[in-house]
């Protein structure tokens, strides 16, 4: 059985007027994959991500579809039922770490309390036991949680982990608040872990070291992946198969070398053009005229149609479909799917 | 935290030693000066200087002060004009009373203030919203004596349950003693509480806002556990703040309730001094109230640092 | 304009401004709205309300309406007085303090910590001992527990300021530092230093009840609120009107201004004040 499998997945805001920031996306992960979800800001990545383990915040909803984990529908799940799959089966690592840390509680502390809620420690997940831990200094650190959460810092390359463990999040450096992040997701060992720009934030020297333990550690783990970036080059570098996201829709699915080496959508093509690279210095890059899409408004066309290079006047009046690409235009990945009218096999049934 | 904890007491005396500074020259300023008030219709100017000899005011002032200074640093306040007893003893007799009340106006005010608008951040309940914003507004809009005032027309008047003046101390018994005390202490609970509702409101919301919150909630942590763990050491840290300020409110809103309620407390101990010019007493209270005042807010920094620990390790550094 | 409509559309803002408007209009024109001498004691003592006399009678026989509207006067001067007085010391403490730092920063923020000391009204009793009743020693008195608002605002307002574009790109053209403190800080803290003012209105005026209440307001014989109150402090357990009206005055003239304050914060978008 596939670990995840998303189905007509459409996700809302109102505000003011509804907003559909996820828009009918089809998805299915396999264990111990790491799939990349690739796209701008806006383009509804991580409403997707957080969507999954029905963390949306404000006025977010799932208005249709299914999120199918592990066979369980997650949509029907109660609030209670979701707590024990949240921290244990599915995790998140948030993308900046300077927020996504509590400030007052030690980093061994919020890893610990994760650890103590979702395995069997024998130490008391009260909520008063909890609380009072804040303040209860080298008594905290006595039972198998704390133990534990030390070990999993050293796992992530911390060095001098039990000293970390004790410092709060504004001591450490960002790849080091990040590295304890990771190490708090992956400490009950999920099946699923959702990384959601995981590096972004991060100094750009630090970036790649902590990207390729993360991977490193997913592996060993056997821990499926779903990486959300707006950086093509990471994705193709770590992940298995790449989906394109543009204004809430998939417009690009595939393995990751498929996507990198033959991108066959206009949107993916741009995408790669108009990110600098070493190689290609000297040329202008290329940036694309117009806007997003208003995204309380359904357009009668392709989404990308305003913007597009390859556009066609059809493209104005007919929606595409996210479908597979025929055999010519596929280099080594039949499942490659794109979601446009000028990629679509011509009928064989034309005349002449 | 040690380090910290000596470096506010130190700040909190040498404030302390300022204000002792500042009320000796302002008592001096006062027109007319003691000796005028203590001798009254026998003023002669023969026996002014006897007074003035006598008082020590014929020293130079800097002598006067360092004479003030270690006076005061043995608890000795001088000697109320308006009977010759001891500041200090007029003042310890006075000081449980005014205890009493404030600190039942605290104790009232944090339970009205703290839950309520710990819920009223909560998106799951209607009411406490509005109502919280209604206490604090309406709260800092009132004069704590007309509170008082309405109190008494329709607690102590119309009901007649509780009696509308006096005082018992707690040794006459709880009963005797909370019956007088609760009027009062009410008043000033609800002064008190005013800001504290709105701005615990306001944190808890903000606090709930927090990346980190989303954090807490994806490891699957329980609500319970996040708003007590998670969101309170956030979102009381400003609020501890404002509680240690508005005692402040408190001290000086018990004058006022005092006369009101005619509890012999130091506000009233306060007011007959000034009206009857008696510095040796005014002096006395004044000194008192800052202290009171200044040693709360040095609690209050030391609680700070023990929910925020930024503040602790950057002063420590 | 935009701004004006933004705020009367808040329902806090609309209902402040309302109130505000009906203040300044008697405030104004008090003497000619009250229907009697507010100082007459001519009428029947401690009477109840009835239609000639709308809040009754005073243990002296004096028309309590017309006392408490031209109470309105003093009451209100007082209170703008503390927001002016107060605000302006204390806006220039925190302008100069924030501005130039170093030792003169830690001189005003020692003395601006000293005022803090001393709690609210307890200062205030001291200053009118020291100089005597009147209107503008009452101001006086009462302003002095405000100043550190002020000052604390603005030298934070002012320090992150400092650091702004605009005033570095002042430091660069070689502007005098008095003409960037004056033009380009300054305009832009102005916006929680009027939030606090209107703040400062209500609780001058409340102060002003309470060292009424005290004997030690403005002038034995001038009504204000405070005042009023005062007279009846003996009274009122038979005679609830001498309570309630006085009071009431005070307590919708202050929630006047806290609704404008923070309907103005809101609009505003400001989030510095100390209290609401």
């Amino acid at each position: 059985m596939r670990l995840l499998e998303i189905c007509g997945l459409d996700v809302t805001y109102s505000r003011g007027a509804t907003v559909t920031a996820v828009a009918g996306v089809n998805l299915t992960l396999e264990r111990g994959e790491i799939l990349g979800i690739v796209g701008e800001s806006g383009s509804g990545k991580t409403t997707l991500g957080m969507a999954i383990p029905r963390l949306l915040r404000g006025t977010g909803r799932i208005s249709a579809g299914q999120v199918v984990f592990d066979g369980a529908d997650l949509t029907e799940l109660t609030e209670k039922r979701l707590r024990s799959v949240r921290g244990k089966r599915i995790a998140v690592v948030f993308q900046d770490p300077s927020t996504s840390l509590n400030p007052v509680l030690t980093i061994g502390e919020q890893l610990a309390e994760t650890i103590r809620l979702h395995r069997d420690t024998g130490e008391s997940t009260g909520v008063w036991t909890e609380a009072l831990r804040k303040f209860a200094g080298p008594l905290a650190r006595r039972g198998q949680s704390w133990a534990r959460a030390v070990e999993m810092l050293r796992r992530v390359g911390i060095p001098d982990p039990d000293q970390v463990a004790r410092r709060y999040p504004h001591q450490l450096s960002g790849g080091m608040r990040q590295r304890a992040s990771i190490a708090m997701a992956l400490s009950c060992e999920p099946d699923l872990l959702i990384a959601d720009e995981p590096t972004t934030a991060l100094d750009v020297t630090v970036q790649a070291t902590v990207l390729r333990e993360l991977v490193d550690l997913v592996h060993e783990l056997n821990t499926s992946v779903l990486l959300i970036t707006h950086d093509l080059d990471i994705a193709s570098q770590y992940c298995d198969r790449i989906a394109v996201m543009y204004a809430g829709q998939l417009f690009e699915t595939g393995a990751s070398g498929e996507i990198f080496q033959n991108p066959q959508n206009p949107y993916t093509r741009a995408l790669l053009a108009s990110q600098p690279r070493l190689q290609t210095s000297g040329e202008a890059l290329l940036s694309l005229e117009g806007d997003v899409p208003d995204l309380a408004v359904e357009p009668p066309g392709c989404r990308f149609a305003n913007r597009c290079p390859e556009v066609v006047d059809a493209c104005h009046t007919r929606r595409p479909e996210l479908i597979r690409l025929s055999e010519r235009l596929v280099l080594h990945d039949p499942d490659h799917q794109c979601r446009c009218l000028r990629r679509e096999e011509v009928p064989a049934s034309s005349p002449g | 935290m040690l380090l910290y904890t000596v470096k506010r007491v130190i700040h909190a005396a040498i404030v302390v030693w300022a204000v002792a500074t500042v009320v000796f020259f302002i008592v001096r300023l006062v027109p007319g000066g003691p000796v005028a008030a203590l001798l009254g219709p026998e003023y002669t100017a023969k026996a002014a200087v006897a007074m003035e000899h006598r008082l020590g005011l014929d020293q130079g002032l800097w002598i006067q002060y360092v004479k003030y200074l270690d006076h005061l640093v043995h608890l000795d306040f001088g000697n109320s004009a308006a009977g010759g007893a001891s500041v200090s003893t007029v003042l310890a007799e006075a000081f449980p009373r005014t205890a009493s009340l404030t600190v039942v106006g605290l104790v009232v005010g944090l339970l009205l203030a703290i839950p309520l608008g710990v819920r009223a951040a909560r998106q799951s309940s209607r009411f406490a919203g509005p109502v919280a914003g209604a206490v604090g507004l309406v709260g800092l809009s009132l004069p704590t004596f007309w509170l008082g005032m309405l109190l008494i027309l329709f607690v102590a008047v119309k009901l007649q349950v509780l009696p509308a003046y006096g005082y018992e101390p707690l040794s006459a018994g709880i009963g005797p003693w909370l019956s007088h005390v609760i009027l009062p202490g009410l008043c000033l609970g609800v002064w008190y509480a005013a800001p504290l509702v709105l701005i615990t409101r306001s944190s808890m919301i903000e606090t709930l806002r927090e990346p980190y919150i989303q954090t807490a909630r994806a490891k699957g942590l329980s609500d319970s556990v996040i708003v007590v763990k998670h969101v309170l050491p956030n979102a009381f840290i400003p609020v501890l703040t404002m509680a240690g300020i508005q005692t402040g409110a408190l001290l000086s809103g018990a004058v006022v309730t005092e006369i009101l309620f005619a509890v012999n407390g130091i506000g009233r101990v306060l007011v007959s001094a000034i009206h009857n010019r008696d510095y040796a007493v005014i002096q006395g209270v004044i000194l008192l109230i800052s202290v009171i005042f200044v040693a709360v807010n040095m609690v209050v920094d030391l609680l700070y640092a023990v929910l925020n620990p930024r503040i602790r390790l950057a002063q420590e550094a | 304009m935009a701004f004006a409509s933004k705020l009367l559309r808040d329902k806090f803002g609309l209902a402040g401004v309302v109130i505000l408007l009906v203040l300044v209009f008697v405030a104004v024109f008090g003497p000619m709205l009250a229907p009697y001498n507010p100082e007459a004691q001519k009428f029947g003592l401690l009477l109840p309300p009835s239609s000639h006399h709308l809040m009754g009678t005073d243990s002296l026989g004096r028309d309590v309406l017309s006392r408490v509207i031209s109470g309105t006067r003093v009451s209100v001067s007082v209170g703008v007085g503390v927001a002016l007085l107060g605000g302006s010391l204390g806006v220039l403490l925190g302008l100069v303090a924030g501005f130039f730092r170093g030792w003169v920063d830690d001189l005003i923020s020692r003395a601006v910590e000293i005022q803090w000391a001393f709690p609210e009204l307890i200062a205030a009793l001291v200053i009118v001992t020291i100089l005597g009743n009147g209107l503008v020693n009452v101001i006086i008195a009462i302003s002095f527990a405000y100043v550190d608002d002020f000052a604390r605002l603005v030298r934070g307002e002012t320090l992150r300021l400092r650091e702004s574009d605009f005033a570095l790109a002042g430091r660069v053209l070689g502007m005098p530092r008095r003409t960037i403190l004056a033009q380009e800080i300054l305009p832009n803290a102005l916006g929680p230093i009027i939030v606090q003012g209107t703040v400062a209105v209500g609780f001058g005026i409340l102060g002003e009840a309470a060292l009424s209440f005290l004997g030690l307001g403005v002038a034995v014989n001038t009504p204000t609120w405070g005042l009023i109150l005062s007279d009846g402090r003996d009274f009122f357990q038979t005679a609830w009107w001498l309570a309630v009206f006085p009071g009431l005055a005070i307590m919708i003239t202050v929630l006047g201004t806290n609704f404008f304050g923070r309907a103005l914060q809101r609009t505003l978008g400001t989030q510095e004040v100390s209290v609401l």
